[in-house]
Formats: structure tokens, C-alpha cells, sequence
């Protein structure tokens, strides 16, 4: 049983709708999507992802065998349809997971007014850093609009495997959203060969063939820590101030 | 009159993630909220896929003009009549000439023209 089993039993009668955006595409959005949807289901809870990128890669994955029975996952890129598909999704899983595609289009906007919590993964560029900062200005507004807080926070993706090891221009850029007042995961999603197996194979980190053993632990550490502090950054947002 | 019950106390020992007590269901939002968001959405660049929805004002636009008679480009000056064995010399006339029919018709037209010309000289116009 995974370590995330007494966090889920913490979030139970309650379904999280997190949301993974961002206007760029190649930021790890997806690979994001999954590492969180496994990470939950191994722990015990059942999981729906969205699929809401016209290329489906989930989709694709969840076609493959090896998908754990508590993952379920289900196509749509229609933007009206998608409220009603993300409200459908959470009266049946305990967690409901929507990857966007990467662009900027009203079905994020619609996407966000069903949305508990909004992840932006980012990478350590410039351009990244731009988009990104449109990302979070477009939750607040939604925020506005759903007259209600939609939490949100970033996620720095596919860094090198080392966490001592950070360019200039990424850390500069740390500083700026932390110095913006935005809440970033204390883990980086970094960027491992496992990660792209797992969209090639099919299954979870632990049914990867071909793998050192060595790769797919730390590949699993990554992603549990990663869904630890999704799950954190839920329970914060629902502290009291 | 009848007090309401008080909602049954949670578990102590369990972390609740709605501190309010309520569950955390989003209801799908009004069509204003919708409509709104998108509005706001749109002023960032977040745009609809889907084609604007044809209000009444772009039904009295898209319906169809009355069509108005255009000036003729050619006027027509010239009444040709064609008679019998008319296409056959024509033809004839390009092919034993070695010429163009286009070439042909313009022989012919400068002799319609040089024709009419001298009708209005000698005052034979209608």
C-alpha cells in the first residue's frame, strides 16, 4: 500500500478535481497527469482522468494493457461538454485528474470553473516562465468568475535528476514566482527515461520492463513525493487563513 | 415548526479537507458564470474553438441582397445575326488565312465598324 493511502482516507468523501495547464505545450503536463493518477490508485482510491488533449496520449495509454482497474479514462475536448463530463466524473472516482492540451482556448476557462486545483507545470526557460504566468493569471480571473478560490500552484518539470542541479535563468525564475507570492511544489518532476517507457509500455513505474531497478525507484520516489505535495497543497488550501 | 437537527459531528481522529464540513462537489456553474468566464478569458487569448452562434442582427446581415442589375462591360453595339453556312466560312476564313480566330473576329469587327462609319457619312443612320 502506498504512504498516500492516509492522506487519500483524509480526502475522502470529498472528489478533487486538479487540473494540469498550462498554454505551452512540451511542459510535461501529461506525464504530470499520469504519474498523479497512478501514484493515487496504487494508494487506493479510484481515479478519473480527463483526457482533454485532442491527441489523446492518455487515452492512448489507458488502451495499453497494464492500467490499474481504478484508473479510468475518458476522452473530451468538447468545451461546454467538458463541464458536465468533469461533473459526471466526480460523483463516480474519489479523484478526478483533467490534462489540457497545451494552448490557450476557453476550455481551459471551463476546465477551471469545475477545478479544486489548478497545476502549472513549468520547466526552467524563459518561455516557460511566460506562459506559465498567463496560466496563473487566467486561474485568478476564473476564480473571479466561479466567485469562489480556485487553489493553484506550480510545478517545476523535467529538471535533471539532481536536485542541486539548477541553471541560473531557473532559479532566478524560482525567485520570481516565489518573490509573485505563487506557490510552487517543493518536488520537481524530473526528467527520466521511465517517465516516456511509461507512454510507450503501457502500466504503472512498477510494470516497466527493460529498466533498472535502480531507474524505477527513484522514478517512484519522484512521483510519490510529487503526489504527496499535490496533496499537500490541497489540504492548505483548505486550511483556514 | 421544527428545529433542524444538528449535522452529525465528524470523526475526530480524521483530517477532514473541507473544514466547513461540506463536501467539496462543484455544481456545474450557471450559463452566466460560463459566459462570463469566457468573456474574460477571451480578453487573455483563451478563445472558443467553436464558430459564434448566429445572433438575430447577423440573420438580417447574412440575408441574401437584392440583386441589382450591373452595367454591361461590352455594350452591345453590334447585333451579329448568323446564318446559315456563317460558322463554316468563318471557320474557312481562319483556316485558309493561317490566322487566329480571335484575329479573324477583329478583321471582321473593323469591317463592321468601317461600314458603319460610312453610313453615318452618308447620313443612312436609324
Amino acid at each position: 500500500m502506498s504512504v498516500l493511502c492516509n492522506t487519500c482516507n483524509a480526502l475522502e468523501n470529498n472528489v478533487p478535481v486538479i487540473t494540469l495547464l498550462s498554454p505551452k505545450g512540451g511542459v510535461g503536463k501529461t506525464t504530470a497527469a499520469l504519474l498523479l493518477a497512478i501514484e493515487f490508485a496504487e494508494g487506493g482510491a479510484t481515479v478519473t482522468i480527463v483526457d482533454a488533449d485532442p491527441n489523446f496520449p492518455l487515452a492512448k495509454w489507458g488502451s495499453m494493457p497494464g492500467r490499474p482497474e481504478r484508473i479510468e479514462v475518458v476522452q473530451e475536448t468538447d468545451e461546454d461538454a467538458i463541464i458536465d463530463t468533469i461533473d459526471a466524473a466526480q460523483k463516480r472516482s474519489r479523484f478526478v485528474i483533467v490534462d489540457l492540451e497545451g494552448r490557450a482556448s476557453a476550455r481551459v476557462t471551463n476546465t477551471l470553473l469545475m477545478t479544486h486545483l489548478a497545476i502549472v507545470p513549468m520547466q526552467g526557460s524563459v518561455l516557460d516562465s511566460d506562459q506559465a504566468a498567463r496560466a496563473f493569471q487566467s486561474i485568478r480571473r476564473a476564480s473571479k468568475a466561479a466567485q469562489r478560490e480556485i487553489a493553484f500552484a506550480g510545478v517545476f518539470t523535467r529538471t535533471p535528476a539532481s536536485d542541486r542541479i539548477r541553471s541560473r535563468v531557473a532559479q532566478q525564475i524560482a525567485d520570481s514566482i516565489q518573490a509573485g507570492g505563487i506557490k510552487t511544489l517543493d518536488t520537481s518532476i524530473a526528467e527520466r527515461t521511465v517517465y516516456r517507457s511509461l507512454f510507450a509500455q503501457g502500466g504503472t513505474l512498477g510494470d516497466l520492463k527493460g529498466t533498472s531497478k535502480t531507474s524505477i525507484d527513484s522514478a517512484r520516489a519522484n512521483a510519490a513525493s510529487f503526489a504527496r505535495d499535490v496533496l499537500e497543497a490541497m489540504n492548505s488550501s483548505k486550511a483556514p487563513a | 415548526m421544527t428545529d433542524k437537527a444538528p449535522p452529525e459531528s465528524r470523526m475526530t481522529g480524521i483530517t477532514s479537507f473541507s473544514d466547513d464540513g461540506e463536501p467539496d462537489y462543484i455544481a456545474p456553474p450557471s450559463r452566466e458564470v460560463r459566459e462570463q468566464a469566457k468573456a474574460v478569458g477571451a480578453a487573455m487569448g483563451f478563445v472558443s474553438d467553436k464558430p459564434l452562434a448566429s445572433s438575430s442582427t447577423d440573420a438580417i446581415e447574412t440575408a441574401p441582397k437584392k440583386r441589382t442589375r450591373a452595367p454591361s462591360q461590352y455594350p452591345d453595339h453590334y447585333n451579329l445575326r448568323l446564318r446559315t453556312g456563317d460558322r463554316e466560312r468563318f471557320d474557312d476564313y481562319a483556316y485558309r488565312h493561317r490566322l487566329p480566330k480571335g484575329e479573324v473576329f477583329r478583321i471582321m469587327l473593323d469591317l463592321i465598324e468601317e461600314r458603319e462609319a460610312e453610313q453615318v457619312r452618308a447620313g443612312n443612320v436609324d
